[in-house]
């Protein structure tokens, strides 16, 4: 088998397979990804076990082919060509990669070894695939990191009525993002990392996706994917999403984001850098206190509501998060100094993060 | 150069029962809780010549000396001795670092009154004990470190006091097997065995890195030191509580896996009781796993925020607790403990959003 094939276009699909397939694993095999050369083009795939992916890359191809090949050596080495154009040669246990002057020899592995991946055939429905990956990266930063936070490392998927809403928490935030979708869809719990490699391969158009026995299949032009969901029961969230606001304040979202990361150069660390959320009279005034000093700053707000003042702390980072996705006005809406607060853009976007306030 | 003293009761528990109940005397006595899976907790000297050791199961125990006087633990009467005991170390200088009830360490570099010198301060707390005890003994042990001067309390009891010099201290380092040292468990010294050391000087012949090499970074420095009597631990008189928890030995063993998934419910129930009546809450969870042939297994995790609730330290326990840790081997205890602790009412903590942390 000969094939030719642009560097950029190689480089890419090796570049989505590079972060699944791990480098390291006790089943060496699954270090590798395995080629399938035809006309057309090479289809390259890979798993962590979590995802199977699959990337198609276009190329000229003289005879049909299958080969498996450590994944980051492969990617290493095509990524260190000069030149445009690859030029790739099976012959026996061998892979030849030659660009220019280079000539790799890379060593193939056992094809037969390889574990079967599976991956979506046609899709059962569609989502908008910048709304979707857009939703999924403006919750993302909510949900756990811990081994033993079961659902809470995940982003939950819902839908009704042509909408669709994607939520995550770590049991002591909250992030949620509604957008339009049609068609059927499930809800479902994506493991949080899987759902940053989905982000990675939606671009434009709509995404394909198909459900299966505790799956999800993604399709776009030149990616599938077969994503492992997670079992358990998502907490029920709406019941911590407070009712009843008795104030309401909104201002620049660029304008707190800055004013909260000044303050919180002194904020204690060892204290869950506590931000004190002072606010009367059109006024939200910020402090911070540490070992080494405090902190303050004003700043000018719109606000109504029944509570003519109210004090609050918060963890400046997690302030910061949920005012991440955030642009032009922030609405912040409080119950009590106790009671969770809501952070949302003024002009609605479907996205709104609910924070609980630090004890007094 | 510090002096420093370490005292250990005598038999503490079962000098209490003979001290309390005079017909005893002369008489092999084990304090042990009645049960099908009781071990002795104390054997007086005279059960100590059948054999008798404290851990040891109750029916090896009388098996080894049938006509054993068992007693059960009267802890009222033992904390009572152990405050009159501290309140004695307590007279001669602040620094005491009590161990249990029985056994403490004290830095007597700079004593409040008389003269400097462990030797005599120690006879004065001896003489002192037995007086205001109504006759219990303590062993003393006097050395530059802690390592060395709990070498030295158990060298000469009962009722000993044995001092050992800076320039003696290398001849016994030498000479003491490994799993004598500080630091050194069974398994630890079944590895160095293994690899040929047997006694400190062998250890001593090690090199830093070797030993780094073989027992990680900070074990590995350790006993490069602590093998040339180098231990810089003080004496610290903070009665800090560093860990909380609970365990149950089971009166049969327990191999049946929903079974000990139950009974880590209630083992973590306790902790948390316990945790509760101190106000506190850890960051840091340990399992504890006791197999039938006496193995014993920790597992712990640190988590991102301080637990108290007993579900959340079952969860946490429970994701150690794998079929995999237990391999089909029948347990004998399970405990659980909770440390880096702070406070659970703690300014400036993060409330959570559910009630629960673990889903």
């Amino acid at each position: 088998m000969r094939a030719n094939v642009t560097k950029k276009t190689l480089s890419e699909g090796l570049g989505l397979l590079e972060r699944i397939v791990p480098s390291r694993s006790s089943n060496p095999l699954l270090t590798s990804l395995k080629v399938e050369a035809q006309r057309g083009g090479l289809t390259l795939s890979g798993t962590n076990l979590e995802i199977d992916m699959a990337c198609f890359v276009p190329a000229e191809v003289d005879t049909d082919a299958a080969f498996v090949v450590p994944a980051h050596l492969f990617a290493q080495i095509v990524r260190s060509l000069g030149g445009e154009l690859v030029e790739l040669a099976l012959s026996g246990n061998e892979l030849a990669v030659q660009a220019g002057g280079s000539n790799f020899k890379l060593q193939t592995g056992e094809l037969e070894a390889y574990p079967e991946l599976t991956f979506p055939g046609r899709a059962d429905t569609s989502f908008d695939a910048k709304e979707l990956a857009r939703s999924l990266s403006s919750v993302r930063y909510a949900a756990s990191t811990e081994a033993f936070q079961a659902v809470f490392r995940g982003i939950k998927i819902e839908s009704r009525d042509n909408r669709a809403r994607v939520v995550a928490s770590d049991g002591f935030r909250l992030a949620l993002r509604d957008f339009g979708a049609h068609g059927d869809h499930r809800n479902l719990i994506l493991p949080a990392r899987s759902a940053d490699e989905v982000v990675r391969v939606v671009r434009d158009g709509e995404v394909g996706v198909s459900y299966g026995e505790g799956t999800m299949g993604i399709i776009t032009d030149r990616v599938k994917m077969n994503v492992k969901l997670m079992d358990g029961e998502f907490p029920d969230y709406e019941r911590v999403i407070p009712s009843d606001v008795r104030l309401r304040i909104m201002l620049s979202a660029t304008a707190l984001k800055e004013a909260v990361n000044r303050v919180a150069v002194l904020a204690d660390k060892n204290a869950n850098n506590r931000v004190e959320f002072l606010i009367s009279e059109g006024r939200l005034q910020l402090a911070a206190e540490g070992d080494y000093g405090r902190a303050q700053d004003t700043l000018s707000v719109m606000q109504d509501g029944s509570e003519p003042a109210m004090s609050l702390g918060f963890n400046a980072k997690y302030v910061l998060d949920a005012l991440g996705p955030i642009e032009g006005d922030a609405e912040l809406l409080f119950s009590g100094p106790t009671s969770p607060a809501m952070f949302k853009a003024h002009e609605g976007g479907g996205y709104l993060a609910v924070v609980v306030p630090l004890r007094v | 150069m510090r002096r420093i003293l370490h005292c250990d009761m005598d038999c503490f528990y079962a000098a209490v029962e003979v001290r309390d109940d005079p017909r005893l005397r002369g008489r092999p006595v084990a304090v042990a809780w009645r049960g099908p899976r009781s071990v002795v907790t104390t054997a007086s000297y005279e059960a100590r010549r059948y054999g008798v050791r404290s851990a040891m199961p109750l029916r090896t125990a009388l098996a080894r000396c049938p006509h054993l006087v068992v007693i059960e633990p009267r802890m009222d009467a033992y904390r009572e001795a152990s405050r009159i005991v501290m309140e004695v170390f307590r007279t001669y200088t602040d620094l005491v670092e009590p161990l249990s009830l029985d056994e403490a360490f004290l830095d007597v570099t700079e004593p409040r009154f008389g003269p400097r010198s462990a030797t005599l301060v120690a006879r004065n707390v001896k003489r002192e004990v037995f007086e205001r005890t109504g006759g219990l003994t303590v062993s003393a042990g006097a050395s530059s470190t802690k390592f060395v001067a709990k070498l030295a309390s158990g060298m000469n009891k009962p009722d000993g006091l044995t001092v050992v010099r800076p320039e003696e201290v290398e001849a016994l380092i030498a000479r003491l097997p490994v799993g004598d040292f500080f630091g050194v468990g069974p398994k630890t010294a079944r590895r160095m065995n293994e690899l040929g050391i047997f006694t400190g000087a062998d250890l001593r012949r090690a090199g830093e890195a070797d030993l780094v090499t073989e027992f990680g970074e900070a074990s590995g420095r350790h006993f490069w030191r602590i093998a040339r009597g180098i231990d810089e631990r003080a004496v610290d008189p903070s009665d800090d509580r560093k860990s909380v928890g609970a365990e149950e030995t089971f009166d049969e063993d327990v191999s049946d896996f929903a079974r000990l998934g139950v009974a880590l419910r209630a083992v973590s129930a306790r902790a948390a009781a316990r945790l509760a009546r101190h106000g506190l809450a850890g960051r840091t969870v340990t399992l504890k796993v006791k197999f039938f042939d006496f193995e014993l297994v920790t597992r712990r995790t640190s988590l991102p925020l301080a637990v108290a609730d007993a579900d959340e330290l079952f969860v946490v326990a429970g994701r150690l607790l794998t079929p995999t840790l237990l391999s089909d081997r029948p347990v004998r205890l399970l405990g659980v403990t909770v440390s880096q602790l702070e406070a659970s009412d703690a300014p400036n903590k993060q409330p959570p959003l559910f009630g629960f942390v673990f889903p």
